[in-house]
């Protein structure tokens, strides 16, 4: 699994709990990670270089796991994540997880 | 079946805060909350802990839910320990978890071996456990053989009672682990439960768990930890919620039927007395009634013994219809064991009022001299425990303890725990050091809470913010603390400790009503507190150690060693010159009546018989005086209000109290004959007035209480509301006249000791510490006594403070105190022992090295005698000290060398006086010289124009002044309505004063940390009990700061 940490377009099933469909980042070339760190709420992650273009939306196959992430409490801003494990059309696994109601991709399998 | 369809109705595996450290709610909030969500059972399953079961069961009761019983035990399996989740399925199974934990407390590791658990499965419900279970970490670990055979294992030992436990918390690859699980059960053939593992009622209360964790764990919340929470999700989850994180129909039902098949009543309807020694020949009752009649004729002549005879056979009927005279067979040989021995023991409290008691040698009170009322301590309807306090002199307690359980036998006799519930201080210590503060900083807060709010629960720690803000200005971290202060529960409780007394004695092995553990001071205790043992049907016996009693019997020994007159303390004489001095209020260091306010109450109340001093003893307590008693009773007292009653037929209870309402006895009184209850309910209302709690609020009894006055003695409604109104306003105040009186005798005799016997009394009190005054101004006392304080001398002090008789400045020999070795800090009474009996074998130390050759102790302990000044009367301080440093470095103490090789110190100047009574202070927090700290800046209070306290006893009331003292007491009483009361002391004279609200807020700070204050004050009250009001206040630093009395 390779970090990605890039937002995410997701697409909902009818009842809006699990993704159906995502897309994120450059649809060509090598994925660059960003940051060995989780992106801070309302912070967009640095992207380098210049904006790509975004990857066509790919079919989720099956949610292979889910969990959910609270934290840092302590600080102004308290974390909540909900994480989904995906298995895609083509054989690629992404981690994809949910805050405040923003998508971002954060590992992929090649 | 209750889990009909995939539904859960029943969870198994709940914590609450008794799982210490690892759960956040009460179990009644727990219960209240599974109620709320439809559940129909709970079982609290606290890690090695049951100490939540009675207010599970009771809770659970009021509820609607159905309470179940366990406990998380960790196994010991090849080396490591994995929890397990066992629930009782009968009160049988109760008694072997019980059996269980207990063994598990006995061991270092806290665990059980598993062979262990094997030979105790009876009537046990098996669950293997949530995340760090032995099913999850093996098959994380790939050891599915090995976990094979522990499941076979554990199969033999719980046929039809294991179950692989399926749980869901939303952490990564929770639910693959389940699907996991669920197949190897079907592999084996052994049923799965649906069984989440709850640690909090709500997702928000995760924050604190979390706080409480990496306390726990010694990790600050910065830190990662494995066994940190992850998420929000062990709230107590609605059945929905686990219905969709474990879709497996089976293991709902099996949560359904493990709780059907393991429900259980818990708590007993009756009580179970211990078994007394009864000769063989004869019944319990029988020889109850031997013994008080043989008592009888002893104690009373004349027509008392009709009276008394009449008094006997009504209790003696009381105690038949209980079952209960075996229990006070077994009170009886408590205290005829002290007797025996020659320990100060005395029964107290409702128990007082009981003529058994009385005759069987428990109490020393008269109850029918003193017009005791029985019905407070017990009658036929009465369904709780008879209190049986009996006070023992504290030194000694620890011999009747042992007694005890030599007598009774090991595994029938524990103390009753108490719950430690946090308070802000403590709170502030445990979440600030999971929030990542330092010492220095928890330490600062703690201090900065003053007076003001280290009382405070955590729960009400916002009306704390500005000492929060004080230490920790903006930070994020002083709301993040807040929030976590405010989300904890009022009765959040942080460990268990032992009760001051309650003493259980069974019939059964204890462990069949509760584990048993050790506490840190090694004491066997129960893992229920007094109430719990009370439900579980276990009868408690208080045996309390008081250091009164300790005093006095010291004081006793001192004067059989120097007089050689034995006293007897239950019986001394009447003397008006102990009546003089309480009434002059001189009765600081006096049993229950030497606070500044008792002082006051003592010069107005001018007692001159026990009935009297019984009263003040009652009459200075949070319920008179918040109930506006104090006032009238005083004024109708001393014939300046006349005394009335709200209806005639309260005359004859309130006749002895001027009219006002004192004492429980007398709640229980009118409601029986004002309002026409029974003893029963009269009881259960006295109860409730005697409450603090919310749940015990009587409004919902005025009606009943009003139309029963109206029945019953014809009164009007408005005298019974007035009646009521003044019931009402007595809440929360639990004295009992009986205890008053116990106490009274207490403090009659204290004050005889003080007149008759000032030296030794002084050695006593100073040697056992009753009381709330510090050695210090026990020491200026002294001087006000005539009663000198001899210097610290290593060939002449001991262990304890004794008397000498000694030339005081050349006169005659007079009684005065030396201090004992042990007194100075950092020398143990073993110490101060090995010095002592050196001394009578081999002679006096003759200098420092003569001592160092001869003791074998540490360099500290040379020096901090040498510093309080136990080698003076062998040569200078300093030249002592250099000489202690000296022989340290050239060889070590204890062996004799012919040449020391250490020369002679050089010329060092003398310690000034100022100096010495720092030096004094320091080693030992008093000086045993003749002057006292404001004598070092007198100085300069002449310059600020500052009269001394003792010109102030003559000045005229109301006169304005500016004077100062050493700050020695510090009060502001809830009841005091902002008011706070300061002792200020000159030498043996203590003023008290009184700060307004206004001057409180405005000088919090200086008021928290001043030693010396200064302060303009208008004179209230002059004579002994001097007492200021304070108009303005500022500070003078001082060369010692004094450990006075707090209380907040």
């Amino acid at each position: 699994m390779r970090l990605l940490m890039i937002e995410a377009r997701v697409v909902l099933a009818d009842e809006g709990r699990a993704p159906v469909a995502v897309g994120w980042g450059a649809p060509d070339g090598p994925l660059t990670p960003v940051s060995a760190h989780p992106p801070r709420p309302g912070r967009p992650p640095r992207a380098a270089g210049a904006p790509r273009p975004p990857s066509p939306t790919r079919k989720v196959v099956s949610v292979l796991d889910s969990w959910r992430y609270d934290g840092r409490w302590w600080e102004a801003v308290e974390l909540h994540r909900d994480y989904y494990l995906l298995e895609l059309d083509g054989g690629t696994q992404l981690e994809l997880f949910n805050e405040g109601g923003a998508w971002w991709a954060a590992r992929a399998s090649d | 079946m209750g889990g009909a369809g995939q539904r859960l109705g029943a969870l198994l595996n709940v914590h609450s805060y008794f799982s210490l450290g690892a759960g956040t709610a009460s179990p009644t909030t727990l219960v209240k909350r599974a109620a709320e969500l439809g559940y129909r059972y709970l079982a609290l399953t606290d890690d090695l802990n049951v100490s939540g079961a009675v207010e599970l069961f009771q809770a659970a009761k009021a509820h609607g839910v159905r309470a179940l019983i366990g406990a998380t035990v960790p196994v010991r399996v090849d080396g490591e320990a994995y929890p397990f989740v066992l629930i009782a399925a009968s009160r049988a199974g109760y008694a072997t978890l019980c059996r269980l934990i207990t063994l598990a407390h006995g061991r270092d590791e806290r665990d059980v071996p598993l062979p262990a658990l094997l030979a105790h499965a009876h009537d046990l419900v098996l669950l293997t456990g949530p995340r760090e279970g032995a099913v999850a970490r093996l098959l994380a670990q790939r050891r599915v053989s090995e976990l094979e055979a522990l499941l076979r294992q554990l199969q033999g030992a719980f046929p039809e009672r294991l179950y692989l436990q399926l749980f869901h918390d939303r952490y990564r690859w929770d639910g693959r682990r389940a699907r996991v699980i669920r197949r190897l059960a079907q592999s084996l053939g052994l049923p799965v439960v649906a069984a989440p593992e709850v640690r909090y009622a709500e997702p928000a209360d995760y924050r604190l768990y979390d706080a409480l964790t990496c306390a726990r764990l010694g990790v600050s919340v910065q830190q990662p930890h494995a066994r940190r929470p992850q998420n929000a999700c062990q709230a107590l989850p609605s059945p929905e919620e686990v219905q969709e994180r474990l879709p497996y129909p089976e293991a709902a039902l099996n949560a359904a039927w493990v709780a059907e098949s393991a429900y259980f009543e818990l708590l007993p309807e009756r009580l179970v007395p211990p078994k007394a020694r009864v000769p063989a020949d004869t019944t319990p009752e029988r020889y109850l009634e031997e013994r008080c009649y043989t008592a009888l004729i002893q104690r009373y002549e004349g027509e008392a013994v009709a009276r008394a005879r009449a008094r006997l056979e009504e209790e003696l009927a009381t105690v038949r219809a209980l079952g209960l005279a075996e229990f006070f067979l077994v009170a009886a040989e408590v205290t005829d064991y002290c007797r025996r021995h020659g320990i100060l023991a005395a029964g107290r409290g409702s128990a007082a009022a009981s003529i058994v008691c009385y005759l069987l040698g428990v109490t020393m009170a008269d109850p029918l001299k003193h017009d005791l009322l029985f019905e407070r301590f017990l009658h036929t309807g009465k369904t709780s425990m008879p209190d049986v306090d009996i006070d023992i002199s504290s030194a000694r307690r620890g011999e009747v303890l042992a007694w005890v359980e030599e007598r009774f036998g090991a595994d029938t006799e524990a103390m009753v725990c108490n719950k430690i519930t946090y308070r802000l201080p403590l709170a502030v210590q445990d979440l600030g050091r999971a929030l990542g503060l330092p010492p220095e900083l928890r330490n600062r807060l703690t201090k900065a809470l003053g007076r003001d709010f280290r009382g405070l629960r955590p729960g009400s720690a916002a009306k704390a913010e500005v000492a929060f803000r004080e230490v920790l200005g903006e930070a994020p971290v002083a709301d993040a603390f807040l929030g976590l202060l405010g989300a904890m529960e009022r009765k959040h409780v942080r460990h268990l400790a032992p009760h001051s007394g309650g003493v259980v004695l069974a019939r059964d092995p204890l462990t069949h009503y509760s584990p048993l553990e050790r506490s840190s001071g090694g004491i066997k205790l129960l893992q229920l507190d007094k109430d719990d043992a009370e439900a579980m049907g276990l009868i408690k016996l208080d045996l309390l150690g008081l250091r009164m009693l300790s005093a006095l019997e010291r004081a006793r020994e001192e004067v059989m060693r120097l007089d050689g007159v034995w006293l007897d303390l239950a019986d001394l004489p009447d003397d008006e010159r102990v009546w003089d001095l309480i009434s002059e209020g001189a009765t600081l260091g006096l049993f229950q009546v030497e606070s500044p306010s008792q002082q006051h109450t003592s010069r107005v109340m001018r007692a001159r018989d026990l009935r009297a001093l019984s009263h003040q003893i009652a009459l200075i307590r949070p319920g008179p005086i918040q109930s506006g008693t104090v006032h009238p009773y005083l004024r109708r007292r001393q014939g300046l209000e006349e005394v009335t009653y709200w209806h005639p037929s309260l005359e004859p209870i309130l006749n002895k109290t001027y009219g006002v309402l004192l004492f429980q006895e007398d709640v229980l009184r009118i409601a029986v004959h004002f309002a026409g209850m029974s003893w029963t309910q009269a009881d259960r209302f006295r109860k409730k007035v005697s409450g603090w709690t919310e749940l015990d609020d009587i409004e919902p009894d005025r009606e009943a209480f009003v139309a029963g006055a109206q029945r019953h003695v014809g009164a009007t409604r408005e005298q019974a509301e007035r009646v009521f109104e003044a019931v009402k306003g007595f809440q929360g105040y639990g004295f009992a006249e009986s205890h008053a009186w116990a106490f009274a005798l207490h403090a009659y005799a204290s004050g005889w000791l003080r007149v008759h016997y000032p030296a030794e009394y002084l050695a006593a009190i100073l040697t056992e510490a009753p009381g709330m005054w510090s050695p210090s101004t026990k020491r200026q006392e002294a001087r006000a006594w005539g009663v000198p304080v001899l210097p610290f001398d290593v060939n002449a002090s001991g262990v304890h403070y004794r008397v000498e008789r000694a030339r005081v400045e050349g006169g005659e020999p007079v009684k005065a105190v030396r201090p004992p070795l042990c007194a100075v800090q950092g020398v143990s009474e073993q110490t101060a022992r090995e010095v002592l009996l050196e001394r009578l074998r081999h002679g006096p130390y003759r200098s420092v090295d003569d001592a160092y050759q001869r003791l074998p102790l540490g360099r500290d302990v040379f020096e901090a005698l040498v510093r309080a000044g136990a080698f003076d009367r062998l040569g200078g301080r300093r030249e002592a000290l250099y000489r202690v440093g000296a022989l340290a470095n050239t060889h070590a103490s204890g062996q004799r060398t012919l040449f020391s090789g250490v020369p002679e110190a050089p010329e060092l100047p003398p310690l000034s006086l100022q100096e010495r009574y720092v030096w004094d202070f320091q080693t030992t927090r008093f000086s045993t010289l003749e002057v006292h700290a404001i004598d070092f800046v007198r100085d300069q209070l002449r310059e600020l124009d500052c009269v001394p306290l003792l010109r102030l006893r003559r000045a005229a009331r109301k006169t304005r002044v500016r004077t100062a003292g050493l700050v020695v007491g510090k009060q502001r009483p809830p009841t005091a309505k902002g008011f706070a009361f300061f002792v200020l002391e000159d030498g043996p004279v203590r003023a008290q004063l009184i700060i307004p609200p206004d001057l409180w807020d405005a000088h919090r700070v200086l008021l928290r940390d001043a030693s010396i204050l200064v302060t303009d004050a208008a004179v209230e009250d002059t004579g002994y009990q001097l007492t200021l009001k304070a108009l303005s206040l500022s500070e003078l630093p001082a060369p010692v700061q004094v450990r006075g009395y707090h209380f907040a």
